[in-house]
């Protein structure tokens, strides 16, 4: 699933260790939800979208899927 | 995140050593249930065998033959789990600098030797008392020092893929 988190934590400056300790989860989890190869859960999308201060639709709505 | 008991028991077992998280849980799970109806369907056809065997071979061989199978069972099982956990990168540790690489180490060193001491000391008895039905007592020393200086090599191998730059 193509999602824009590598992009939204960039802007915000935050590492990929400090987001992946905050949610819980290992770095190579976040880095395979970053590159698109495992779909995270409902939940540990909105942990993600909550700690880069986001929303679910900013980070995985890919609008030009219908 | 604090993880339950069965979590940390899990993640000793497999040798997993980041955190549990849904990704790691999938691939455990998947692979578990893999594992299970594989071990359900062998349970279920070697008792059936053992039924049958029994009538024409001596109960004895009968059971050497299954613990054997059973051993041959296990190891396939550990395998394809270990083979599963590298494949997914569930064994790498996670370290940013020179301190957290060498705490790593050192746990990883710890565990693994704290392992194959429980296991082999657990494993000598049952070992011995098969040797010396096969009658070979003069080979159960040996084997156990070859045992325990394979695990030794394979530890360090893993070590350094792990942890040597």
């Amino acid at each position: 699933m193509e999602n824009r988190v590598r992009e939204i934590r960039t802007k915000e400056n935050v590492q990929q260790k400090d987001l992946a300790k905050s949610v819980g989860i290992s770095r190579q989890t976040l880095s395979l939800i970053e590159k698109g190869e495992y779909n995270p859960s409902l939940k540990l999308c909105f942990n993600i979208a909550k700690a880069l201060k986001t929303d679910l639709n900013t980070l995985f709505w890919n609008e030009g899927v219908e | 995140m604090k993880e339950s008991l069965f979590i940390k028991l899990v993640k000793y077992f497999y040798g997993i050593s980041k955190p549990f998280d849904e990704f790691a849980r999938d691939v455990i799970n998947d692979a578990g249930n893999k594992i299970a109806i594989g071990l359900m369907v062998y349970l279920l056809m070697s008792a059936y065998a053992l039924m049958v065997l029994i009538r024409w071979f001596s109960p004895m061989n009968v059971v050497s033959g299954v613990i054997m199978a059973d051993i041959f069972v296990h190891l396939i099982a550990s395998a394809y789990m270990s083979r599963i956990i590298r494949k997914n990168k569930l064994d790498c540790y996670e370290f940013d600098n020179e301190e957290e690489r060498k705490i790593y180490g050192k746990r990883f060193i710890i565990s693994r030797i704290f392992t194959t001491v429980l296991t082999l000391s657990l494993a000598m008895y049952p070992i011995s008392v098969w040797f010396r039905y096969l009658g070979m007592s003069e080979s159960i020393f040996p084997s156990f020092i070859g045992c325990f200086i394979g695990i030794l090599v394979a530890i360090y191998t893993q070590y350094c893929r792990q942890f040597k730059k």
